[in-house]
């Protein structure tokens, strides 16, 4: 059983770096993989003739694309395997805490006023660490003996409702000709016009999120007991679940800077993941970074080609991961042993 | 490893004091029962004494040294705590879930390597379900999920379990099989138990030490068999009993009749 385990891992661990490849051939101009080998290690293939158009669609437009894909299906991934964890919550996602409307406020208010790309990029960050924070200010005084996950979640419900509100708010606002659009696009997701600029922004607070989730995974598996029974086995409660909370917080709020909202994801691939590794943290969470990053590559590199329009990621992540997830669940009964 | 409570008293909110000026002592390989009536606070009780609530005034000490002073992972590798079986969101296996029992010996940041496996396996052993290491808890009996989480308390490789109405919501014979794994451990193992109980038999046939929580917050404890008498018992929960004591096979059982509501 672990042997197979590893297997699987080193398949989920090779999948989405070679699934990227192929997935940079793909797109209105379609390039053979040769080529595309050629572009990134031209050492490698000096036979294989390149044209400079081919290297800047690879460099400049596909490959930061495909590595978003990659690390945002991956960071919102593990994001909701750490919350369904640290809430003892099969329903919990990323956004839990309200980190989305929060980050999307901030991004609507920033289109609003008309700043640009980077700017927008920054108060969808700044937002949506905001809302978090605010919801985790209901709990810092707990109340003796209760356990704070209950009115975490609920904060996070109050905090998101009140975000939606100020969005809501913000897009009555806004000029319906040109701004009210571009926010509503904006929202609806879409990894398009990636540079390695904005990613350079972005990612690294994707793979701090990510790493701290990662090393805490076998925690995990002792915080979705109750908080007595996890401090009993001498987990330091509230340390690791402020960890995960900041890690998750930093991987979705930069996620939805860079792509808008895409929904499902977070939810999806955690339960996924254990279907087919079971429940133990230490397989679910590098299984969600691995199936989360191709899932979001399939879907988005599905959202580019399928269509001479680019259809919104969002749509698509719940077109395919509903139906897929269902599937899923019927076959799988939940849990595999 | 000698665990005591000093004057503990504790109270929710404002309001009168659950536990008022507790003290008892555990002595190393003893196993002790705490009896008494619904909604007395004993779960509390047990809560106050490890650190998870915190005592109003009052302290626990492990080695005449306060816990409150004490490292988290420093208590947690002298005490293993079984609470009352539950099944979790999300079901583990039966060695995932003991393994999660080495959680105060890995390290913050770390997972549990080959050796704590190994406890795990031997903690399985010790109490006989290695055979059921794969299944998942949730597709296991009551009886099997309790002796789980002992096995999980047992990983920790502590020198006292604290139970929480271990033998609840099982049939007979897993009750004896839960009870008589308690006294294996203090006999084989010289592991002591601090026991909550709602059965004034289960508590005479395997406890030397005998703790009984009032109503008004207050603990009576000595020996078992003189505090677990007809008076105290009578005392403490309204019930007039009649304790006799029946010889199966030269062997003295003792039998707790409650007769009638006082």
């Amino acid at each position: 059983m672990r042997r197979k385990n590893v297997l699987l891992g080193a398949v989920l661990g090779v999948l989405p770096l070679v699934l990227g490849l192929f997935a940079i051939c793909f797109g209105r101009y379609s390039i053979g993989i040769r080529e595309v080998l050629a572009c990134l290690a031209p050492p490698l293939f000096p036979d294989v003739a390149v044209s400079d158009y081919m290297k800047t669609v690879v460099y400049n437009i596909r490959l930061p694309r495909v590595a978003l894909a990659l690390i945002s299906g991956a960071g919102l991934s593990a994001a909701g395997a750490g919350f369904q964890g640290i809430f003892s919550n099969p329903m919990a996602t990323p956004d839990t805490l309200g980190v989305a409307s929060g980050a999307s406020f901030g991004a609507a208010f920033a289109i609003l006023l008309g700043w640009d790309i980077m700017a927008i990029q920054g108060m969808a960050i700044v937002f949506g660490g905001v809302a978090v924070l605010i919801a985790m200010s209901f709990v810092l005084k707990p109340v003796e003996g209760q356990s704070p996950v209950v009115m975490l979640i609920l904060a996070g419900m109050v905090v998101g409702a009140l975000f939606s509100a100020m969005l809501s708010m913000v897009k009555y606002g806004a000029d319906p000709q040109d701004v009210l659009p571009a926010i509503t696009y904006w929202l609806m997701g879409s990894l398009t016009g990636t540079t390695f600029i904005r990613l350079a922004a972005g990612a690294p607070l994707i793979l701090v999120g990510g790493v701290i989730i990662f090393v805490l995974r076998w925690r995990l598996n002792a915080m979705s007991l109750s908080d007595d029974e996890a401090k009993s086995l001498g987990v330091n409660v509230k340390r690791v679940r402020t960890l995960v909370i900041v890690a998750c917080t930093m991987i979705t709020a930069s996620v939805i800077a860079m792509c808008g909202q895409i929904g499902w994801v977070g939810l999806l691939i955690p339960h996924v993941s254990r279907m087919i590794f079971g429940n133990d943290n230490r397989l679910v969470v590098p299984a969600s970074f691995g199936l989360g990053s191709v899932f979001l590559l399939v879907t988005d590199t599905v959202a580019r080609s399928a269509s001479a329009a680019e259809i919104p990621v969002s749509i698509l992540t719940a077109l395919i991961g509903a139906p897929f997830f269902i599937f899923l669940l019927r076959r799988t009964g939940g849990v595999k042993s | 490893m000698t665990f005591e409570v000093r004057n503990g008293s504790f109270g929710y909110g404002k309001g009168a004091k659950t536990l008022y000026d507790v003290s008892f002592a555990l002595a190393p390989h003893t196993v002790t029962s705490v009896l008494g009536p619904n909604g007395v606070g004993k779960t509390t009780l047990l809560k106050c004494m490890l650190g998870l609530l915190r005592w109003n005034s009052g302290a626990s000490y492990i080695d005449g040294a306060p816990i409150h002073g004490m490292r988290h992972t420093d208590i947690w590798k002298k005490i293993g705590y079984v609470p009352q079986a539950k099944l979790s969101t999300f079901a583990y296996t039966v060695l995932d879930m003991v393994l999660l029992g080495r959680g105060a010996h890995v390290r913050p940041f770390s997972k549990p390597g080959a050796a704590d496996m190994g406890v795990a396996m031997e903690s399985l052993d010790k109490i006989g379900i290695k055979h059921m290491k794969d299944k998942l808890c949730s597709r296991i009996s009551g009886g099997e999920l309790q002796m789980v989480l002992i096995a999980r308390a047992l990983a920790t490789q502590p020198e006292l379990l604290v139970l929480d109405e271990p033998e609840s919501n099982l049939d007979f014979k897993n009750q004896l099989v839960v009870l008589s794994t308690i006294q294996n451990l203090r006999d084989d193992f010289g592991i002591s138990s601090l026991v909550n109980t709602h059965y004034p038999e289960h508590a005479l046939s395997i406890s030397d030490q005998g703790i009984i929580l009032r109503r008004d917050g207050t603990v009576q404890c000595g020996p078992a068999r003189q505090i677990l008498n007809e008076i105290n018992m009578e005392r403490a929960f309204g019930v007039t009993v009649k304790i006799h004591d029946v010889d199966v096979a030269a062997k003295r059982y003792t039998c707790v009749l409650p007769i009638a509501i006082v």
